[in-house]
């Protein structure tokens, strides 16, 4: 079963273009992974999957239905975006911030039915203890976790995550992702995350989408892509892979191919 | 069952909000009715309600003339106009704070009072007007403070709308018509200068029935626009991307409020001139004490102005009895070390 397909998608900035003719399908319950260099466009294709941007030219579709057509609510029901950074600039509490999530389905009065969503979806993610607490308080990873309960309580089928482990520990990286990834699975909702760290990506997805000179260099399962020249050209780095029962594990090689010649 | 606590602990909070807002409003009625007793010259409680019932129920209670002259056709409508005022002005403050997203966002950012100031200069000094007769300054100070606020809007029509453009773009019209009102005042006699400056200050002392009328007429349209635009807010809080993905149209809400709140202010700065200080403090306080969703906010800071303004009015009258000072001035003595003690505090509570 198809559920999202993006079909022939442009972006420009201006006359710079960020990326051309961008084609994939992820299937329902995928954990699909973004990665490339700084500038090759990941953050930029999430938003232009949901239209925050307008892409110049192609479009997206959910079960054959052209995300641009969609009204914005209908839009904001169907897929969730988790920006880079959390930006509540005024003191918010977690329930408040997770009651946001319900805005598509209540726009012009939170419902009591809205309240028992949120407080089930923070019970079930253990932060109940969080709820009347200020967000801006909480550490990285909390806030991931509450901004994860948002897109839960939003109901989206596709969640787009920019940079989701970014600025957190590694400890809290992996939870992060676990979280991601169990999500994925348990509620059959496709999750696309803007990833830096090959690793992370390659452990937690099923597939790793990697851009490159504004195209889609190469796109399938993560030992596909990951490879050592693959990598060399993409991001000009030595690297050695090592294969861990199917999952690339990528060290990288401080060499002196690496390095510029000075003179 | 978890879920059950947490959903208790939520309507907790809200009803602790709810009972901050009647207290505000029990606070703004008793302040009021004192109010009316206060001045040049003193009355008793008994003659206050003498003179209510007396005017708006038609009992025919005894009351010395004075005293219903005073009370109902000058003291009344000043206490009125500072609850409208101060609510009008604190709402805006609230609301532009959070479209603007800086905490710093008032009334005045967007230009509207320079606007006021420089359209009165012009009917003061040069005598220009855009309409005649008694209320030539009021409505030049109307149609000039909507002048900065119409170049941003369209200025926001061409570019993306951001916040961070629109702040700029009013920091622009705000220089633009101290300018144009220094250059004024550059020209104008010793005479002029004083009524420019005295508008300037910020009076409600020139309160009229009328000017009531027209203002809650203004009110009654407005805010019940701008309160359904709350529920955007509290989404446009998570940030511009955020709420797309959630579903608000960004631009639209941004202009909504922003020409609503320009009109509320400026059809309250016309009248009393500039006063400072309550559309910025208000909902800062407000905030610290319940918290920002927008739904209660907007409610308990407009209530906090009024209650904030009407008290500095009142300090104003017995300040220096009996001199009468504009209540301008007090606003911004009392509301600029809240303001400092506020940015202090904040800083050790991490809470903006």
């Amino acid at each position: 079963m198809v559920d999202l397909k993006i079909n022939g998608l442009s972006f420009k900035y201006e006359k710079h273009p960020v990326f051309t003719d961008v084609n994939c399908i992820i299937s329902k319950g995928e954990v699909v992974s973004v990665v490339g260099k700084n500038g090759a466009g990941k953050s930029t294709l999430l938003k232009c999957i949901n239209h925050i941007l307008k892409p110049v030219k192609g479009n997206v579709y959910i079960n054959d239905k052209i995300v641009a057509a969609l009204p914005q609510l209908e839009r904001a029901k169907k897929i969730g975006y988790l920006s880079q950074q959390s930006e509540y600039l005024f003191p918010t509490t977690v329930f408040d911030v997770v009651l946001t999530g319900r805005f598509p389905h209540s726009p012009v009065r939170y419902t009591r039915q809205d309240e028992e969503i949120v407080a089930r979806i923070l019970a079930d993610m253990e932060l109940s203890e969080f709820s009347q607490r200020y967000f801006s308080h909480l550490s990285g990873g909390e806030q991931q976790q509450v901004l994860i309960a948002r897109a839960l309580a939003q109901g989206a089928d596709v969640l787009l995550f920019d940079e989701p482990t970014n600025n957190l520990d590694l400890k809290h990286q992996l939870q992060i992702m676990r979280l991601i990834r169990t999500v994925a699975q348990e509620k059959q909702i496709t999750s696309i995350q803007a990833i830096h760290d090959l690793n992370l990506a390659a452990a937690f997805s099923d597939k790793i989408i990697l851009m490159h000179k504004g195209r889609i260099f190469k796109m399938g399962v993560p030992l596909d892509v990951l490879t050592r020249e693959i990598i060399l050209e993409c991001f000009d780095v030595h690297v050695k892979i090592y294969n861990h029962g199917g999952t690339p594990h990528i060290v990288m090689l401080e060499s002196s191919e690496t390095r510029p010649v000075e003179n | 069952m978890k879920s059950r606590i947490i959903q208790l602990k939520y309507r907790k909070a809200i009803a602790r909000k709810s009972v901050f807002i009647f207290l505000l409003l029990i606070v703004g009625f008793i302040l009021g009715i004192t109010g009316l007793g206060i001045g040049p010259i003193k009355y008793s409680f008994s003659d206050i309600v003498g003179v209510l019932t007396n005017s708006f129920l038609n009992t025919g209670s005894e009351v010395a003339p004075t005293a219903q002259m005073v009370i109902f056709n000058i003291r009344l409508p000043r206490i009125i106009l500072a609850l409208l005022c101060g609510f009008g002005l604190a709402i805006t403050g609230m609301q532009m704070q959070i479209i603007l997203r800086n905490p710093l966002a008032s009334p005045f950012t967007l230009g509207v009072s320079s606007g006021a100031a420089f359209g009165a200069g012009l009917a003061i000094i040069s005598g220009i007007t855009v309409i005649g007769g008694k209320y030539m300054l009021v409505g030049n100070a109307f149609v000039f403070s909507l002048l900065p606020c119409l170049v941003v809007f369209f200025l926001s029509r061409i570019g993306s709308c951001g916040h961070g453009m629109l702040i700029l773009a009013g920091i622009a019209m705000n220089f633009i018509f101290s300018s144009f009102s220094t250059l004024l005042s550059y020209f104008s006699n010793s005479e002029e200068l004083k009524a420019l400056s005295l508008w300037t200050m910020g009076n409600l002392g020139r309160a009229s029935w009328d000017d009531i009328v027209s203002l809650s007429i203004i009110l009654l349209i407005t805010v019940p626009l701008l309160f359904m635009q709350n529920q955007k807010l509290n989404v446009l809080n998570a940030g511009d991307e955020s709420a797309k993905g959630l579903g608000v149209n960004v631009e639209r809400t941004r202009i909504v409020v922003l020409v609503l709140t320009s009109l509320v202010s400026a059809s309250i700065i016309c009248f009393t001139g500039m006063i400072g200080f309550v559309g910025l403090v208000s909902p800062h306080i407000v905030r610290l004490l319940i918290g920002n969703d927008a739904r209660y906010l907007m409610p308990a800071s407009g209530l906090f102005g009024a209650v904030f303004l009407l008290g500095s009015d009142v300090m104003a009258l017995k300040i220096i009895e009996p001199a009468v000072l504009p209540a301008g001035i007090i606003t911004s003595f009392t509301g600029c070390p809240i303001l400092l003690y506020l940015i202090i505090k904040k800083q050790k509570d991490r809470v903006w």
